[in-house]
């Protein structure tokens, strides 16, 4: 389990943008970085199972997910996988506890009730079991999202910028929380950001998109060193912040 | 000219017509209104238009295919006598009063409903799949609660088209006093003996009766805060 | 199978099964009930006459049913709507046993389709009266007081009975070009009576029997038979009859002296004789 990684080989044509892209990461985090409008979250979109490509393969480890070759797909229900989004989107007609409680419709109530409390306690949310979406900040709505996604127990989690619409010093916390939680539940993390310093500092292992189809894939130390080709080094560079200030965030 | 205690019936009966015609909405409305409003499939546009020829039609039009729908030499009867079955004696009886009422207020609800659905942020049902939860779930657990307020509306709306229904009703129900005599055609009866005082007394009667179970609807809208 | 199909499946399943429950509701017969219960008499109840009639009877034919059903030992059971309504029914199969319409022109359209059983029978006569909203100030009014008015409603003369029959009577005075532009037409009898009773026009041609039954109205002179033939109420048993021999029975009962005395109160005239 703690040895996989995910896979893509995918083709996608949608209205005004065309996705042709391949990446393999091993297990641990993996941060998609790149402009905004490269199909990075398009890509993520093929992991969580609610985007289908038109040709293609994704793969976690030796399961596949889907395979046109094969016609197999598996649906996102059946997948198994933690998801927050940008927006985070919070059912804003449960409370925090009911929102965890959302995906744990497989366990009895006693075993449910249990898992939530522990949910709400490991992300700090005891106060706020009883409240709605819209009765909390940035950051706490977050980390309810988070606790929701991971609630369930899920074999990898999958990320779309959450933490872009976060203030500063609240982004910080959450980047500690994200990258304990890798480390502690030991699923395989795959994150999306188009903030450098972000993807810096969380990846184990980098995938930058280029636009393109162009992918380079690496340990970030790496990639920012040598960059493969020169909008590459444009997008890595782009911060003009010296080597070691990325290196020494993660 | 009917007596008070004619009015009694009258009421009760539109009452449980109206009602059973707009839970009959409910049930078949709010599956098409979904299915509208999450997929594209050949023929939608024409079961659009077909669901909504009743808001369109004059209702004694809409009685009329109804008629034919569910009369003895209608589909119906048909099928039932290929079955060799005995056809049902739906029409003339206050069933075929709640399919009158049904047809001419399932377009409110549907038109309503679909609205509403599609207005449910599409990121939410997405992050519902990735907890697990299949499109049935999806559907009743999220969907739904979060396009209450407009399908609870449709549903009024339709209500309070099923209770004032007559055209329709007259055609396929008939006007028969102490089995299908719905308070719309009770009131026209007034109407045709040109006493309108009596009409309006049922008017307000029925309104008053009516604008209860609008209230209560109203109040049932109120619950829902997100 | 594809989830969305599998849905669209599901739902389609789904109303199928509503649409047979639908049907066999209406199969097993149950039903909200008027607190009288027809057949109160015995543990079986009785056989039903269904009897399709024109909305102006009502009166009449409520009223009167009970003698029928004592000696006959039958329920009566109406449905009242607008006589043009009731043929349509009766074309495509309603269960009625017997008809009785306002006017002759659809019994003859259902005795020429085969629908009806045995000779249609006139019952009573449905003349014209001009009327005009009670309490008006302005003396009674005369035939030869038609062209002063301002405004006459009157049925639209190509759909409405009523409306032909005035058309009929005014040229026959010779003063229907004349009030052209001055008449308000009714797309029924319902309406003109309405335009009359709130005094939206200075007098009207409604049936005698709206104009006997309406409290506000008040009649000012009847258009003669002579001059303009009665519309006929006319009854007829039903080829499909479950109850041919009840069927028949009311039919002939229509013209026995009890219901014949009901009609004339309510502002019927006897019906034309042969």
């Amino acid at each position: 389990m703690v040895n996989e990684g995910f896979s893509v080989s995918v083709r996608k044509h949608l209205p005004g943008f065309d996705l042709d892209v391949g990446w393999r990461s091993p297990a641990g985090f993996t941060v998609l970085f790149g402009y905004s409008g490269a199909g990075k979250s398009l890509t993520l979109g093929m992991l969580t199972g609610t985007v289908r490509p038109d040709s293609g393969r994704v793969t976690l480890g030796d399961e596949v997910l889907a395979d046109t070759a094969t016609r197999t797909f598996v649906a996102p229900q059946d997948r198994g996988f933690g998801f927050v989004s940008q927006s985070c989107e919070l059912f804003p007609h449960l409370s925090v506890r009911g929102n965890i409680a959302y995906g744990l419709h497989r366990l009895d109530r006693r075993r449910r009730a249990e898992r939530v409390d522990e949910m709400l306690a490991a992300f700090g949310l005891e106060d706020l079991a009883e409240k709605r979406s819209g009765q909390l900040s940035g950051g706490q709505r977050q980390r309810a999202a988070l606790a929701r996604a991971l609630a369930p127990r899920p074999r990898a989690l999958l990320l779309d910028e959450p933490l872009s619409a976060l203030d500063l010093p609240v982004r910080a916390e959450m980047r500690a929380l994200l990258k304990r939680v890798q480390r502690e539940w030991e699923i395989p993390v795959v994150m999306v950001t188009h903030d450098l310093y972000e993807a810096a500092a969380l990846a184990d292992s980098l995938v930058v998109y280029a636009g393109d189809g162009v992918v380079q894939t690496g340990a970030p130390a790496e990639l920012i060193a040598a960059p493969g080709t020169p909008e590459i080094r444009r997008l890595l560079h782009a911060m003009e912040l010296p080597l070691s200030v990325l290196t020494s965030a993660a | 000219m009917p007596a008070i205690a004619d009015i009694e019936f009258p009421i009760r009966l539109s009452l449980l017509v109206a009602a059973c015609a707009t839970l009959l909405v409910a049930l078949v409305g709010l599956p098409l209104a979904y299915l509208l409003a999450t997929r594209e499939f050949r023929g939608k546009t024409l079961l659009d238009v077909a669901l909504t020829l009743p808001l369109v039609l004059p209702p004694i039009v809409t009685g009329y295919y109804l008629l034919l729908l569910v009369g003895r030499n209608g589909a119906v009867g048909r099928l039932a006598d290929a079955l060799g079955l005995q056809a049902p004696e739906i029409t003339f009886t206050w069933v075929a009063a709640v399919l009158a009422a049904f047809a001419v207020a399932l377009p409110f609800t549907i038109k309503t409903a679909r609205a509403a659905f599609e207005g449910v942020d599409r990121g939410l049902l997405a992050t519902s799949a990735t907890l697990g939860r299949g499109e049935l779930a999806t559907a009743v657990f999220v969907m739904l609660p979060l396009a209450a307020r407009g399908v609870l509306a449709g549903l009024v709306l339709s209500f309070a088209r099923a209770l004032g229904e007559f055209g329709a009703t007259i055609m396929v129900a008939g006007n028969i006093p102490g089995r299908t005599n719905t308070m719309p055609l009770e009131i026209y009866n007034a109407v045709v003996y040109g006493d309108w005082r009596h009409a309006t007394a049922l008017v307000v009667l029925f309104t008053v009766v009516s604008a209860g179970f609008m209230l209560a609807a109203s109040a049932l809208s109120r619950r829902v805060t997100w | 199978m594809r989830r969305s199909a599998r849905t669209t499946r599901a739902v389609a399943a789904w109303l199928a099964l509503l649409a047979l429950a639908v049907v066999l509701l209406g199969a097993s017969g149950c039903a909200p009930a008027a607190d009288a219960p027809e057949g109160a008499t015995g543990a079986t109840p009785r056989r039903q006459l269904m009897v399709f009639a024109a909305s102006s009877l009502r009166a009449v034919l409520e009223s009167t049913a009970p003698a029928f059903e004592a000696e006959h030992d039958v329920d009566v059971v109406f449905n009242f709507a607008a006589s043009g309504v009731l043929q349509k029914q009766i074309e495509v199969g309603a269960p009625a046993d017997v008809f009785v319409s306002a006017s002759a022109k659809q019994v003859a359209s259902l005795a020429a389709s085969g629908l009806t059983s045995g000779a249609a029978s006139p019952v009573a006569a449905n003349g014209i009266v001009l009327a005009r909203r009670s309490g008006t100030p302005a003396p009674p009014l005369a035939p030869g007081d038609l062209t002063d008015l301002e405004l006459l409603a009157v049925g639209d003369p190509e759909t409405t009975p009523h409306g032909a029959m005035a058309k009929a009577y005014l040229e026959s005075l010779g003063v229907w070009d004349a009030l052209a532009g001055r008449l308000t037409l009714g797309a029924n009898a319902e309406q003109t009576l309405a335009h009359v009773s709130a005094g939206e026009v200075d007098a009207g041609f409604i049936f005698a029997t709206q104009a006997t039954s309406t409290p506000g109205v008040e009649t000012m002179f009847a258009v003669p038979a002579d001059v303009v033939p009665p519309s006929v109420i006319v009854a007829t048993a039903l080829a499909d009859a479950e109850q041919p021999d009840a069927a028949a029975a009311y039919v002939e009962f229509l013209a026995a002296p009890e219901v014949q005395q009901a009609l004339t109160e309510a502002g019927f005239l006897p019906a034309p004789a042969e």
